[in-house]
């Protein structure tokens, strides 16, 4: 946690970082999970293979698969369909027919479902409630070619090692926090995540993602006026943070286009000009069709939105500030971008 | 917002209303084909080898931008004569192992600009190894050799010399 040496801006304190962490790890999605009907073996309660979860988003589905598992066996199956059953042989399917990704984080499965559906011409604005993302269950020949990462838990736990290391490398040209952890640390992080126990994993975590540190000056400033000073001008002389979210090279980003390619450039914290590099800038600078230049100031003309963990993220969001405050359980930054319907509704 | 019990309609704040709905969406459908065209352009690759993997005769290589990095792993392993089940570790610049699903463009990109201070050439360095990095810094303790001592050469030792390196450099 960041420690102060000046008045805590209101948008960074110790207790609003947390606040959001919490906020980002207690997140969840509604996944509506069925068993492909031409699968289901013979003798298995039909009408009930379906099985409903509100999932954490920053799971993945490797680990929710022993709890579909106990479903399963207890309600659909017979003992002679649970004795054959191989989950190594297990692969999810969109209602669309895409094939999911393993080393996703569930959040990001279903945001890029939330965007895809932007574009779709029968869909209506997102004005209910979101609905639960419908996934198709196979229980036998997974495409291998097609799926690039073995479906396992231990996989995907690798996966997600080389995401914090890539993080970690982006944000300080090295990966010396990261591998400067014992073993049993780094298990640590992906016991927090199976676990779902916040603690666990920011034990570990806090270590190594960038704290935000007070760069402005006693009073909060004005909403859409963020003038900064780099640490070094602070009257107060405070020292600047050496993990700051500020100092980093770059924050880990990726940007998500409707069924579309999936964007990473530099994300300095700060831009040339010395100003905070928001999320508009960031937008209008690698999607400038969508997000035009000119409209970097109120009231912005943009074509699409930004989905951060799900959130409809406001412009003028600090990009240093979302990698320290809300990035995946993974280091990294999300960000969704969906088409903009009718009248400002999405 | 995710967890929330509000049903109602979630209009987005003043700052984001757009003008004429119906041309709006027309033109972000046009942007968004025109992003999602494959970059053609070639990026070279340079692969190293690391503890006591073979060494390519040919190490440099040029691939197609857009391929996802999984096409440079399944390239490596042809080139290499190694089947699908032999243990095969990939890292960039020895910092990290990408997704399969990374395009070889977006590690280009971020990855060769960044690197310039360990004067990369403008190559995407891609290393391989037949045990993890972890491993392989367990095998060879700090402790064991401190500086001053003489490591004998033997014969396959320019992979020794090549691991000894690594376990002295910092991006480890």
């Amino acid at each position: 946690m960041a420690t102060y040496r000046g008045s805590p801006s209101a948008f960074a304190t110790p207790a609003s970082t947390t606040l959001f962490r919490r906020l980002t790890w207690e997140g969840t999605v509604p996944l509506e999970i069925r068993v492909d009907s031409k699968e289901l073996p013979a003798n298995s309660d039909r009408g009930l293979e379906t099985y409903y979860i509100q999932a954490p988003r920053v799971s993945y589905l490797p680990l929710i698969v022993p709890e579909l598992k106990r479903f399963l066996l207890d309600v659909v199956f017979d003992e002679a369909a649970a004795r054959i059953m191989k989950e190594e042989d297990w692969w999810f399917e969109s209602e669309e027919g895409s094939l999911l990704k393993w080393h996703w984080p569930l959040g990001l499965i279903y945001d890029t479902h939330t965007i895809s559906q932007s574009v779709r011409p029968t869909s209506s604005s997102l004005s209910q409630a979101p609905s639960p993302l419908r996934l198709i269950l196979h229980l036998a020949s997974p495409p291998t070619e097609k799926l690039l990462l073995a479906p396992s838990a231990e996989a995907c736990k690798q996966a997600f090692m080389g995401q914090m290391k890539e993080a970690d490398f982006l944000r300080w040209g090295s990966t010396k926090r990261m591998t400067g952890l014992r073993k049993a640390e780094q298990d640590g992080l992906w016991e927090g995540i199976k676990e779902h126990n916040f603690d666990e994993y920011w034990r570990v975590a806090s270590k190594i993602t960038p704290t935000t540190t007070p760069l402005r000056s006693q009073s909060p400033p004005p909403m859409g006026a963020m003038h900064t000073r780099p640490p070094s001008a602070d009257p107060q002389g405070a020292t600047p943070d050496r993990d700051g979210a500020y100092n980093v090279r770059s924050v880990p980003v990726r940007i998500y286009l409707p069924e579309g390619p999936v964007l990473q450039d530099l994300v300095p914290p700060l831009l040339e000009n010395g100003s905070v590099h928001t999320l508009q800038q960031f937008l209008s600078t690698h999607l400038p069709q969508l997000f035009p230049p000119s409209a970097s100031e109120p009231p912005f003309h943009d074509l699409g939105y930004a989905l951060v963990q799900g959130v409809v993220t406001p412009p003028e969001t600090e990009m240093a500030w979302l990698g320290a405050c809300m990035t995946g359980a993974d280091g990294w930054v999300n960000v969704c971008i969906g088409v903009l319907r009718d009248g400002g509704q999405r | 917002m995710a967890g929330s019990p509000e049903p109602q309609s979630r209009t987005l704040p003043s700052s984001w209303t757009t003008g004429d709905a119906g041309a709006n969406i027309q033109e972000a459908l046009e942007a968004l084909e025109s992003y999602k065209k494959k970059d053609p352009n070639k990026v070279v690759v340079r692969f190293k080898a690391v503890g006591n993997a073979p060494i390519m005769k040919q190490n440099l290589y040029k691939i197609t931008a857009s391929n996802r990095f999984q096409a440079v792993i399944q390239f490596l392993r042809k080139e290499l004569a190694w089947k699908a089940g032999d243990p095969l570790f990939t890292y960039i610049n020895l910092a990290f192992a990408p997704a399969p699903d990374d395009t070889v463009s977006n590690l280009f990109k971020m990855y060769t600009v960044l690197a310039q201070s360990f004067a990369t050439e403008g190559h995407l360095i891609v290393n391989y190894s037949c045990m993890g990095l972890r491993r392989m810094r367990n095998a060879f303790p700090l402790s064991s050799i401190t500086s001053g001592d003489t490591i004998q050469a033997r014969s396959y030792d320019h992979r020794a010399v090549n691991l000894i390196s690594l376990i002295f450099d910092d991006a480890l």
